[in-house]
């Protein structure tokens, strides 16, 4: 993992070493924009946006990486009242469908997507079934 | 509401919507693409997704850690094998298991004879898409039908094999069966590549019809989020199985096929290539195949620790990413999908516009999309 980048995650939040990246930094929702935009520059790669739900919040993940073998994570919390972030469509192009998925499963809505619809569900979907409130209903048999 | 910017072309005064798909014998599952036509160009393109959103990821969810393989072998349905190692091995890496050797030997086995089933589809589809209709996708399927008989000894299944299991394989393969694959390797199928060869890109009218055409730099692609073989076509020399090894991929002598031309004939050559080397590639592990156990003991009721991890492979089709969470208990927190062709799709908007209506397909073609993987 290079060490600008590394720089660049613990100016703009924690940064931390961990299991299953090579660095996960958590940022505030203002950070977020800044953040990735600075890891752009410093040559990083986007590849796959996503998100957890944590109950009261909903964890979006962006997972960048720095070719040919690195990667790591860049996380946001969104509390249940507030489901907005900014976007990242205009810095990484792919995110905007990334921001669409997320949206169309967890209900987070990113400010400033030139397309925020439902991607994988009809448009006439009202759920958002990754939800831990979204409860599959049991098989009869 | 899908909305429109019309207009534009210079020369033009209106242009035509159609939609393409979502059933059309080119898009290869359910895809539809609105695309906007001035003439027979492409203005703008948008595909629409979701057609065979099954909710893959929600499902397993429900399921323990081991059922969820299941699931695996549904999402990318002509890359069975692939799917089902990356996610083996997100929970290796979340939980700490190791694999015996035997079995990482297997599993790499397997995963290339899967990148050529995989690349045999992709040239079947590929030259019915341009209008050779049914003899080379014939002839794809004669070596893919061999490939399959093996898969169906091994596993008991030609589609949907669920033989991987998290810390090694489900049953081991009989030295007889790898004899008569390794045989059929070495001698049939150079011969059957030969014939590929020479009715894609040796054929005069297939050339003309795929040189210059939808030609991208590597800039260009990787800024839209494209990867795999479509990338390396463009002059990258980008894959994980040499930049980050798993399996036994560091113990494996092979050539990483990249092509500097950057059109679809180039993508369409690479793929080409590739299935020769994973030929070899297959070769090379029946003879360093060592003996031993081909699974790790783990707990039935397995538990990782809380955490998440995203695991990285080389699908046939780019980069696919596994991402799974954990809160201790025996049923995923979550369980992500970094489809490869998801975001390759993404690209599509960006590639067409101003190319011919009939080039369109040979584009697409160029991308080799599986709709199980996009939708989940």
């Amino acid at each position: 993992m290079r060490s600008d980048l590394v720089g660049i995650l613990s100016i703009h939040g924690t940064a931390l070493h961990g299991l299953g990246f090579d660095a996960r930094a958590v940022v505030t929702r203002e950070a977020w924009r800044d953040c990735a935009a600075d890891l752009q520059m410093a040559g990083a790669r986007f590849f796959d946006i996503t998100a957890i739900d944590r109950g009261d919040s909903v964890e979006v993940i962006l997972v960048l990486i720095d070719p040919p073998a690195t990667h790591f994570s860049l996380r946001a919390s969104c509390p249940n009242e507030d489901l907005r972030l900014d976007t990242l469509s205009d810095i990484f192009p792919p995110a905007e469908w990334g921001e669409r998925e997320v949206f169309d499963l967890f209900g987070v809505e990113f400010d400033g997507n030139p397309d925020m619809t439902r991607i994988l569900q009809p448009e006439s979907s009202t759920i958002f079934p990754l939800r831990r409130s979204f409860v599959l209903e049991q098989r009869p048999w | 509401m899908v909305n429109f910017a019309r207009g534009g072309v210079e020369g033009s005064t209106e242009t035509m919507l159609v939609n393409i798909g979502p059933q059309h014998p080119s898009t290869h599952g359910v895809l539809h693409i609105m695309t906007e036509l001035a003439g027979e160009t492409v203005v703008t393109a948008k595909p629409v997704i979701g057609y065979l959103h099954r909710g893959i990821e929600k499902l397993a969810e429900q399921r323990t850690w081991q059922q969820n393989l299941v699931l695996c072998d549904r999402l990318d349905y002509v890359a069975q094998f692939s799917n089902e190692w990356a996610y083996c091995r997100a929970v290796e890496k979340l939980a700490g298991i190791s694999v015996p050797e035997r079995a990482e030997y297997l599993r790499t086995l397997l995963g290339e004879l899967n990148r050529i089933t995989s690349h045999l589809i992709w040239y079947a589809g590929v030259t019915m898409d341009i209008g050779a209709l049914g003899t080379p996708f014939i002839y794809a399927w004669v070596a893919r039908e061999k490939i399959f008989d093996f898969y169906e000894n091994v596993t008991g299944a030609r589609m949907m094999p669920n033989w991987m299991r998290i810390g090694g394989v489900r049953c081991d393969i009989d030295a007889a069966l790898l004899a008569d694959m390794r045989e059929f390797l070495v001698s049939d199928f150079p011969k059957e590549c030969d014939v590929y060869e020479a009715l894609l890109t040796g054929n005069e009218i297939v050339v003309s019809r795929m040189k210059g055409v939808g030609a991208f730099t590597v800039e260009e692609l990787t800024d839209w989020g494209v990867t795999g073989p479509a990338l390396r076509a463009s002059g990258s020399p980008l894959d994980l199985r040499r930049d980050a090894p798993y399996g036994v991929y560091d113990k494996l002598d092979f050539e990483v096929c990249s092509d500097g031309a950057g059109d679809s004939l180039a993508r369409a050559r690479v793929r080409l290539r590739e299935i020769r080397e994973s030929a070899k590639m297959c070769v090379q592990i029946i003879d360093m195949l060592p003996e031993g156990e081909i699974q790790t003991k783990i707990p039935r009721a397995l538990k990782p620790p809380e955490g998440d991890v995203c695991v990285r492979t080389e699908s046939p089709r780019g980069e696919l990413g596994i991402l799974v969470a954990s809160d201790g208990s025996a049923k995923p927190l979550r369980f992500r999908v970094r489809s490869p062709i998801f975001y390759n799709l993404s690209a599509m908007p960006h590639m067409l516009p101003g190319h011919l209506l009939a080039d369109m397909l040979v584009i697409f073609g160029g991308i080799d999309t599986s709709m199980g993987e996009i939708d989940r």
